[in-house]
């Protein structure tokens, strides 16, 4: 791919961002938060499914692994966007009395810098995983440390502290075991969209065999950390802890939104995936990805939604650009077809 | 060719079933010794009653319990090896499964002891289960402790069929090569291996089934067991990272103890051309990655306990590492923390000597990480009026040492009664 082509996607991407985010309606930083939280977790996922899978030697990534690797700009640019959230920090209620580790220009600059720390993490990995250089296991483990903090800080900084003074010890590796499901999702996505020949598509089927089987363990895996986090909260019933769930599962509109994003990330894939048939078909596991993604989405908007006003087209518009710009990644530099 | 590699390995197999040498009986005597030792203790305690041990007010949980989650957690790396390497088609497995599988079964029977020693009066113990009776009393099926008889003893259940059943076509292979009584016993035990195309279809279908459904298992039991201690809103135990942090301790632990007894056992059965570095360095990643999700836990939780305006929270972690157990903790994090961090080191990795070591230290660092888990938070809780210490008394300290007496003799006596590598898939995996 051309550096300057993906320099100006990206450019063109935050200047639209920066432009809806200027609206009287896009609600003040609260969508452009929510629209960083979801895409940062679907990029660094993303990278992380490749690293995790170049040191276990998984045979399946090889049919996507070029594709995720290409999700690496979008790293730059969640880094570059974040601290245009600077100006909105009141969305947060420690705001209002700030603390040294909870203050505005300490929270920008450790989340900028670990973004940044990210990206050149996955830019290495990835530039060594593309030449399969005897050093790829050395960088993917790097990264891997970079994306658990990354993910831990988007946790417990960006979404947690909205609730401040809540604290949830899992939500950092929910965050980060979330992020790997929506890759996978992803990756069956991309599956599904690759170019195919007579020649690889038995071994295409065993791969999507494969990405519906870790869809479906990672679902399991999910749902267990879900019930992990609910059960404690539930069960202990104090009042500073419990409100968190009360607003999200019990009260208007969320409970609703909640349900159906238990079922898009959970129940679906489990249920489907129960057949070993569905799990060779390509429209099955294709439509079982996409509903996984859009729950995924749905879920980080019911946990800012309730704290801040999120403007739903902002966030919608944004989100598009963002979907805009992974078709050009993954796009841009693919060669044409080959004729079978 | 293949046939002459078969029998091979058959032989070598089985050749560990041999006649057992001076060091077996040494093993094996002083391991009974430890555990009528403890056993002895345990009457003594019965005798006298509880008041014996040294669980007080306000540390009403002590080393029993702490002994009841190292064991339960030492039974989980079996599963883990077995069932999920299996799904994950890890070839590795196939040199540690059968004695990570038996650690799996005994540790657990070691592990169902505690509870019941912890009961003080354990001929009462039938009040755990929920058995139909005239009066209608039931058990509080919203106690976790509750949650726990029913998890574990499922697990016991599915890790011993799971046991079993992978054994069946080694036990046939044994039928055919051992003579005497033995041949007799495993005819009994082969249950009719043919080793037929219909049986090996079936058993291949079950032994998934089996794999599929453990691999949940293996999660929700340790889940479980944390949840004795998080569904309190004692500060230090009502957490939500509890779960996972707790199952990955499970298979640290559990991992380390394989470690500690196929490395000898590898050595002294002969066995170095099935059970090779390579294999080593497998495990190793596994310990290391557990370490390192069990240390993030550790940071997880200190950082949030100053997190927000929680004095009691905060006033527990500070207690952990400043307080009267804080050998115990900066020990616990020196063995479970740092030193496996040395893993990331290949050269280390295919040392098993290393290792070896390594995993005795990582025993006794996850052993530590229940104490200091357990007797820190009673200890330490919300008023300091409340306050006190605790330190084992010898009784619990001779329990303690009879259930590892316990579980080094039932492991040395499968090491000389059952096959101790899978025969089968060691024929599977040859080149």
């Amino acid at each position: 791919m051309k550096a300057v082509e993906t320099a100006i996607a990206l450019l063109l991407t935050a200047g639209l961002v920066l432009i809806i985010e200027q609206a009287t309606w896009s609600g003040g930083g609260a969508s452009l938060l929510c629209t960083l939280t979801i895409w940062s977790s679907i990029a660094q996922g993303a990278l992380a499914l490749v690293a995790a899978c170049e040191l276990t030697r998984a045979r399946w990534i090889q049919y996507v692994r070029t594709d995720l690797l290409r999700f690496t700009p979008m790293l730059l640019l969640t880094a570059l966007l974040f601290p245009a959230l600077g100006p909105s920090l009141s969305i947060y209620p420690w705001s209002q009395a700030p603390t040294f580790w909870l203050s505005p220009d300490f929270f920008i600059l450790r989340n900028c810098a670990l973004s940044l720390l990210c990206w050149l993490a996955a830019r290495t990995f990835a530039l060594h995983s593309n030449r399969r250089s005897a050093q790829t296991g050395f960088f993917a483990v790097v990264y891997l440390f970079a994306f658990i903090l990354c993910q831990s800080f988007i946790a417990f900084d960006w979404v947690m502290s909205l609730d401040y003074p809540w604290r949830s010890t899992l939500f950092g590796l929910y965050f980060a075991i979330e992020a790997l499901l929506a890759a996978i999702a992803l990756s069956a996505l991309l599956l599904a969209i690759s170019r195919r020949s007579p020649t690889t598509e038995p071994s295409t089927l065993e791969a999507r065999r494969d990405l519906a089987t870790l869809l479906f363990g990672f679902s399991i895996l999910w749902a267990g950390l879900f019930f992990s986090q609910f059960l404690v909260i539930w069960y202990g019933n104090l009042p500073e802890e419990r409100g968190f769930l009360f607003i999200r599962g019990w009260t208007a509109p969320y409970q609703g939104w909640a349900l159906l994003f238990l079922a898009g990330i959970f129940l679906l894939p489990f249920g489907v995936f129960l057949s070993r048939r569905a799990k060779e078909i390509s429209g099955v596991v294709s439509a079982v990805a996409a509903v996984v993604l859009g729950a995924f989405a749905l879920e980080r908007w019911i946990f800012i939604a309730p704290q801040v006003a999120v403007s739903v087209p902002a966030l919608l518009l944004e989100s598009l650009l963002f979907a805009a710009l992974s078709l050009y990644l993954v796009t841009a530099d693919r060669a044409p077809a080959a004729s079978p | 060719m293949i046939e002459h590699r078969d029998d091979q390995i058959e032989r070598d197999v089985l050749a560990a079933m041999g006649r057992p040498g001076a060091g077996w009986w040494i093993a094996l005597a002083t391991s009974a010794l430890f555990f009528f030792g403890g056993l002895i203790l345990w009457g003594y305690q019965i005798f006298r009653g509880l008041g014996v041990a040294g669980i007080n007010n306000p540390v009403g949980w002590g080393v029993y319990i702490a002994n009841f989650v190292f064991w339960v957690g030492i039974a989980h790396s079996g599963t883990l090896i077995s069932a999920v390497l299996f799904l994950f088609r890890a070839r590795f497995r196939s040199s540690f499964n059968r004695a990570a599988e038996a650690m799996t079964v005994i540790a657990l029977m070691t592990a169902g002891l505690f509870p019941l020693i912890h009961l003080g009066r354990v001929w009462v113990f039938y009040y755990l289960l929920p058995y139909p009776n005239e009066r209608q009393l039931w058990v509080n099926f919203r106690s976790p402790l509750i949650w726990d008889v029913f998890a574990v003893t499922t697990y016991m259940i599915v890790s011993a069929v799971f046991f079993y059943v992978g054994m069946l076509p080694d036990l046939a292979v044994a039928r055919r090569r051992l003579g005497g009584i033995r041949s007799r016993i495993f005819r009994v035990l082969s249950l009719g291996w043919r080793g037929t195309l219909r049986q090996w279809h079936h058993y291949g279908k079950l032994y998934i089934l089996l794999a599929a459904f453990a691999t949940p298992l293996v999660a929700s039991v340790h889940s479980i067991v944390s949840w004795d201690f998080a569904m309190s809103i004692v500060p230090g135990w009502h957490t939500t990272i509890f779960a996972p942090y707790f199952v990955a301790g499970a298979i640290l632990s559990g991992t380390a103890m394989v470690i500690t007894l196929v490395a000898p056992m590898r050595r002294i059965l002969k066995l170095e051309a099935y059970i090779t570095p390579a294999h080593f360095e497998s495990i190793a990643k596994i310990l290391l990655l557990t370490s390192l999700i069990v240390s993030y836990s550790y940071i997880v939780e200190y950082a949030l306990a100053f997190y927000g305006d929680q004095p009691p929270e905060a006033g527990q972690f500070s207690y952990r590492a400043l307080g009267d157990y804080r050998v115990f903790f900066w020990a616990m994090i020196l063995f479970n923390s740092v030193l496996p961090l040395s893993l990331f080191i290949k050269q280390l990795r295919l040392n098993i000597r290393y290792l070896f070591v390594l995993s005795l230290f990582v025993n006794i660092g996850m052993w530590l990480e229940r104490f200091v888990l357990i007797v820190s938070a009673l200890a330490h809780e919300y008023e300091p009026y409340a306050w006190g210490t605790y330190s084992p008394s010898f009784v619990e300290i001779g329990i303690t040492l009879g259930s590892f007496g316990l579980f080094f003799s039932l492991y040395l006596l499968f090491l000389k009664t059952l096959p101790v590598l899978s025969i089968t898939e060691l024929k599977e995996h040859q080149p």
